[in-house]
């Protein structure tokens, strides 16, 4: 197990460069230059060569890569030079903010859709499975951010319970968790159906009805335990989702979290900022796939022993 | 309820015999490959079954793919209904073509006119510029279907092509593949959409090129799942036996073998993909306005939602009914290609 995750962890690093490499050569490629921002406006060309040296903005796309590269494996991230700040300070500042709207979305979605899923499962063919089938399909073709304007309507303008947007307290969590959570939602009710499905229909099932269990217990104590195995995984590709979809989501909100944070470096052109968040959001989401497998193979050991071989 | 149910199945049998019967030209031409190099399997199986009823395996035998996924495909109504609303969006698409003008109907300003709610003469009502917003909302169908099935074509020729080097080859070419496509998988779609759309600029070419790029290792995975188990079927092997090249063992031995989670895929995909166009042109970065694409048209009503919200409702109800019709679509072709994966 142990070399599984070192191999794991190896394999991580040479994607991971090649995805700063990507995203600083597209952020080269796009047109507009971040010193014209940072240059006083009545710069002189030699001050702003002057200037560009200083910033390491000078050389081929190449040579300014290799030097973020070099800095980078040494744990710098470089300075953001729109904020004028670290950007690693900057990320850690605004990281906890996505992971807070990720995990609230993640509870959203399982207190939704686990129930849900269990109950269409045990009355399969009944109305709430279909209820639960086209609800689920609603979820996952609804564009996330209309719902968050839906919900911002309803529940902001209309009835003024809940603030449009803003990012001070929890009071501000409660629609963009919501908007996100029904968003990941329709996934996870499929899954947890079907896995339930799967997992009714097996003798050991039967054998616990027939030594008297009680239904209740039979569902929670022996279905239950073992379609969560399926649905771990996908918990695990859901935060994944989460964290992409946090990106609009914290937008319609104006929720300040690191989603937001990337789309506004990417339009001002900070490329250690907007690299520098890309890397860590790779990182972050290769770190949940990696937790999720490990959880995997906890839950289940045939797959732990997949694993050793 | 037996009886009921036994004659209903007969109905429909003899009704295939009729469908068989004409599509029985595309059904040769699909199986040409495969019945020169299954020969010996072919025959066995044959005799076996032939013993319990040749009649009924003549029958199965001469249903081509298409006809057997359409005919389960018409028992499942909610597919059958999302076909319908998938056609009426492309009708619509091409109709609002030569019934509107881009230039006096879609983007010419009317401030006189301007946000009024909706009424008989404007059923979704008029925006900030006292357009017309049904007439924008038609028109618009054209931007999200076209982005979403040209990208879903720049990915799936990609990825499919890249998935089955991957698949067949395995080895070191897998491994490679598999690496590079971790690259675009592990950032997310979105992010991904906004630097290639920063990088090479606001249009309808690149929103396409770059949703099709951001979704290309999703089909190379697809289809390399799709072939592995394909790859060591004996009429492979025949086939390379017989001196057949690579290229095309890969194309017309092994894809067609493999296409069914592909086709599902592709389905699904245009989904995804008009998902994607609409949130990347909500955050600015989609389509150039004025173009009424639907996700810049939300963009635009949010500034007037407080008090204007059917700007804002109209064109995301579009988008959802458009996803929706091709997800329905890529759950029931996902059922009629493998009846035994329905529960």
């Amino acid at each position: 197990m142990a070399r599984y995750i070192i191999r794991r962890l190896l394999l991580m690093i040479p994607v991971l460069i090649c995805v700063s490499f990507v995203v600083y050569f597209l952020m080269d490629l796009a047109p507009g230059d971040i010193i014209s921002q940072v240059a006083p406006a009545d710069a002189t060309e030699a001050q702003i060569a002057m200037l560009r040296e200083q910033l390491g903005l000078n050389g081929s796309v190449f040579e300014r890569y290799a030097r973020y590269l070099w800095n980078l494996l040494h744990g710098d991230m470089g300075m953001s030079l729109s904020l004028k700040r670290p950007v690693i300070e900057v990320f850690i500042e605004r990281l906890p903010r996505t992971l807070m709207l990720a995990f609230a979305a993640i509870i959203v979605a399982i207190l939704i859709s686990i129930p849900l899923g269990i109950a269409a499962a045990t009355h399969h063919r009944s109305w709430i499975d279909g209820a639960s089938v086209v609800l689920s399909m609603i979820s996952v073709s609804m564009p996330a951010f209309w719902l968050g304007l839906l919900l911002i309507f309803t529940f902001a303008y209309h009835w003024k319970i809940f603030p449009s947007g803003g990012s001070e307290g929890l009071i501000h969590l409660v629609l963009p968790a919501l908007t996100l959570g029904t968003e990941q939602a329709g996934n996870l009710t499929r899954i947890t159906r079907s896995s339930m499905l799967d997992v009714i229909r097996q003798d050991y099932l039967r054998t616990a009805r027939a030594k008297g269990v009680s239904e209740k217990k039979v569902i929670r104590k022996h279905a239950l335990r073992n379609a969560l195995i399926p649905i771990i995984t996908v918990l695990g590709s859901t935060l994944g989702n989460a964290f992409g979809g946090a990106v609009a989501i914290e937008t319609v909100f104006s929720w300040s979290g690191i989603g937001r944070l990337t789309v506004a470096a990417i339009n001002s052109r900070d490329m250690t900022l907007a690299t520098g968040c890309i890397f860590m959001f790779t990182l972050m989401l290769n770190m949940t796939l990696l937790l999720v497998d490990i959880a995997y193979a906890y839950v289940d050991p045939r797959v732990k022993a997949r694993y050793s071989k | 309820m037996e009886p009921y149910r036994n004659g209903k199945e007969s109905i429909g049998g003899k009704m295939d015999g009729a469908e068989s019967a004409l599509t029985g030209n595309g059904n040769i031409n699909g199986n040409i490959d495969v019945n020169i190099y299954g020969n010996i399997n072919g025959n066995t199986h044959g005799n076996i079954n032939g013993r319990i009823s040749a009649a009924e395996l003549k029958k199965y035998k001469k249903r081509s793919l298409f006809a057997e996924v359409w005919r389960n495909y018409k028992k499942n109504p909610s597919a059958m209904i999302a076909l319908f609303v998938v056609l009426a969006i492309i009708a619509i698409a091409i109709v609002s073509q030569f019934v509107f003008d881009y230039k006096t109907d879609i983007v010419q300003q009317n401030i006189r006119e301007k946000l009024q709610p909706p009424s008989l003469a404007h059923p979704f009502g008029t925006d900030n510029y006292g357009r017309d917003v049904l007439v924008r909302v038609l028109y618009g169908a054209k931007y999200s279907l076209s982005v979403g099935v040209v990208a879903v074509i720049i990915s799936s020729v990609v990825g499919i092509t890249l998935g089955l080097v991957a698949g067949y080859y395995g080895g070191l070419a897998e491994d490679l593949i598999l690496r590079f496509c971790e690259i675009f998988t592990g950032i997310p779609s979105i992010l991904m959409g906004v630097a290639l759309m920063t990088a090479f600029g606001q249009s309808l070419g690149v929103l396409m090129m770059a949703i099709g790029i951001v979704y290309a290792p999703m089909y190379c995975r697809t289809t390399r799942a799709a072939v592995l188990p394909v790859r060591d079927e004996e009429y492979i092997e025949a086939a390379r036996v017989s001196g057949v090249s690579d290229l095309r063992i890969m194309f017309s031995h092994v894809l067609p073998n493999a296409l069914s989670p592909i086709i599902v895929q592709i389905t699904m995909g245009v989904a995804s993909a008009i998902l994607c166009a609409s949130g990347l042109s909500f955050l600015g970065l989609g389509v150039p306005i004025p173009m009424p694409e639907w996700g810049s048209m939300l963009s635009e009503g949010r500034d007037f939602m407080r008090d204007y919200m059917y700007l804002t409702i109209f064109p995301g109800l579009a988008i959802m009914i458009t996803v929706l019709s091709f997800n329905l679509m890529g759950d029931g072709l996902r059922d009629a290609l493998d009846p035994k994966l329905k529960e």
